[in-house]
């Protein structure tokens, strides 16, 4: 088996319990929502049950460099092998999750808003649905890999003394783009380049460039990571 | 023969506490060694650095002449370590599965067969194992694997008499057909002192003493009779240990004895035993002259 494909069997394998339990989670609120709407408790529109399942995501780049790194580098991989083979996970998680949004949101908008209820869609909030299949496709696989990058630099960075440093300058930076106008305007137009251009070249561009540079710090401090 | 791994002055502290103290080993191709020492000796510390899983604070590491930079893992090395941290959800034969593709001389029968031969399930998750049948899982990755050298950090922990001896058994008759370097930490040095060909014991961080095997067995004896006798014996002898019950001595020494020596050990009814390696390895590894 090649070293990157056993790596991505055995985060599958790793993950597999947590996907149970969060799936499990969605399905009990999905239910519970369902309820609640029919009995007319609650009549508000629901969030798209994919787009929930597909938080999933986020949780994966917080399990891998926590558990998986020591596992891995006990069986004989080296750092680059780790490093390698959870960009490819992140890659295959992303197809599969984009694949599933893609789907979900044509059975959601031509069935289930028309006969169940109305939902929101991030398809559609961020305009992702505006190119066609492959742009709806290409839209959140860039978007996806982008926000994993960045989580798993975080949680690959805390051993080290500059991922405290890290730590610190985003804890002050965050809260204060958020306070001042023009500052939060500038964070708006930031994420609107990574997040949601309205060309999808442009996106595809700076958000792999994003991707890549997080990606490096990520493995900056691999490098420097003990077992 | 070709060096296959070589550290210089290799240091490494943990704050203020000195775990590695320059360090000089020389591992030969196709020798098996040993690697003794108490516990907190730093056998654990110096094979983490040399597999690349810790960095040194000064000195070098050279596999097969190739200095191992800071982050990189020696292509040659396989190290099973002492407390294997696999998946705990995984089967034994996922983990073999996962372990493969790291190494290049891999032997899938092999593999097959050791998990005939040490009675271990594929099938069963490894969170659900023994103590022992965990060391066996990194044993079978460390004798499958086949790398041109394997390091084990007290690989027979938690194994039954039995299965020890299984085990060094499956190692010497592979080792024949397919040598390499094996380079072992253990506390049990007369189990292991048929197959190591040369020892380096640690103490504190240090190298205390590397010798080959059979030097050590020549060179080890316990001398007992009147105190006095024994005390005039020994005078220029190195002696690393020494009981006396009422007026009869028991040392043991660390030292060539010649035929002459032996012969005038007699004539002051003293006598001269060979030492069991479990003992010697204790009396050095404490250090000092041991009086008690």
């Amino acid at each position: 088996m090649n070293r990157s494909l056993s790596i991505v069997k055995a985060n599958s394998n790793i993950l597999k319990f947590s996907f149970f339990v969060f799936i499990l989670a969605v399905a009990l609120q999905g239910v519970l929502d369902t309820v609640f709407n029919m009995s007319g408790i609650n009549d508000t529109i629901g969030i798209s049950v994919a787009n929930v399942i597909t938080v999933f995501l986020l949780v994966v780049p917080l399990i891998l460099p926590l558990y998986f790194f020591r596992r891995l580098l006990s069986l004989g991989a080296s750092r680059k092998d780790y490093m390698n083979g959870i960009i490819w996970t992140y890659v295959f998680y992303s197809i599969i999750f984009s694949l599933f949004n893609m789907i979900w949101y044509f059975f959601e908008s031509n069935y289930l808003n028309a006969s169940v209820r109305e939902y929101f869609n991030i398809m559609a909030i961020f305009n992702w649905d505006r190119s066609g299949v492959v742009g709806m496709f290409l839209y959140q696989f860039f978007s996806y890999l982008l926000v994993i990058s960045f989580i798993n630099l975080l949680v690959t960075c805390y051993k080290h003394v500059l991922g405290i440093g890290l730590y610190i300058v985003l804890s002050i930076v965050i809260p204060v783009s958020m306070a001042i106008g023009t500052l939060r305007e500038g964070v708006g137009i930031g994420l609107s380049y990574l997040l949601y251009n309205p060309s999808i070249v442009m996106q595809i561009v700076f958000s792999s460039i994003v991707t890549i540079i997080l990606f490096y710090f990520s493995w900056w401090f691999i490098k420097r990571r003990e077992v | 023969m070709q060096v296959v791994l070589e550290t210089k002055n290799l240091l490494k502290n943990y704050g203020s506490t000195e775990a590695l103290k320059n360090i000089n080993i020389q591992l030969e191709e196709n020798r098996i060694y040993g690697l003794l020492g108490r516990n907190g000796a730093g056998k654990t510390t110096f094979l983490n650095l040399i597999s690349g899983s810790i960095f040194q604070d000064e000195g070098d590491i050279q596999f097969y002449g190739n200095q191992l930079k800071r982050g990189e893992t020696p292509k040659s090395l396989c190290y099973v370590k002492e407390k294997n941290l696999f998946f705990g959800g995984a089967k034994v034969i996922d983990l073999l599965e996962y372990a493969a593709p790291y190494y290049e001389n891999w032997d899938w029968d092999f593999a097959n067969k050791l998990l005939k031969l040490f009675e271990l399930d594929p099938n069963k998750k490894f969170r659900k194992l023994s103590r022992g049948m965990e060391s066996l899982v990194g044993i079978t990755i460390g004798l499958a694997s086949r790398a041109p050298i394997t390091a084990f950090d007290e690989p027979v922990l938690g194994l039954d008499p039995l299965m020890r001896e299984k085990f060094y058994n499956i190692l010497v008759e592979d080792f024949a057909e397919h040598p390499r370097t094996i380079f072992m930490s253990t506390h049990l040095i007369d189990e292991v002192s048929k197959i190591v060909e040369k020892i380096y014991i640690m103490e504190s961080g240090s190298i205390k003493l590397s010798d080959d095997m059979e030097n050590i067995k020549n060179k080890s004896y316990f001398i007992s009779g009147k105190n006095t006798e024994v005390e005039s014996f020994l005078q220029d002898k190195n002696m690393i240990h020494r009981e006396t019950h009422g007026s009869i001595a028991i040392a043991a020494i660390f030292d060539t004895l010649t035929i002459e020596e032996k012969e005038k050990a007699a004539a002051m009814e003293l006598t001269v035993d060979n030492m069991p390696l479990q003992k010697f390895f204790s009396y050095y590894a404490i250090g000092g002259d041991g009086n008690e």
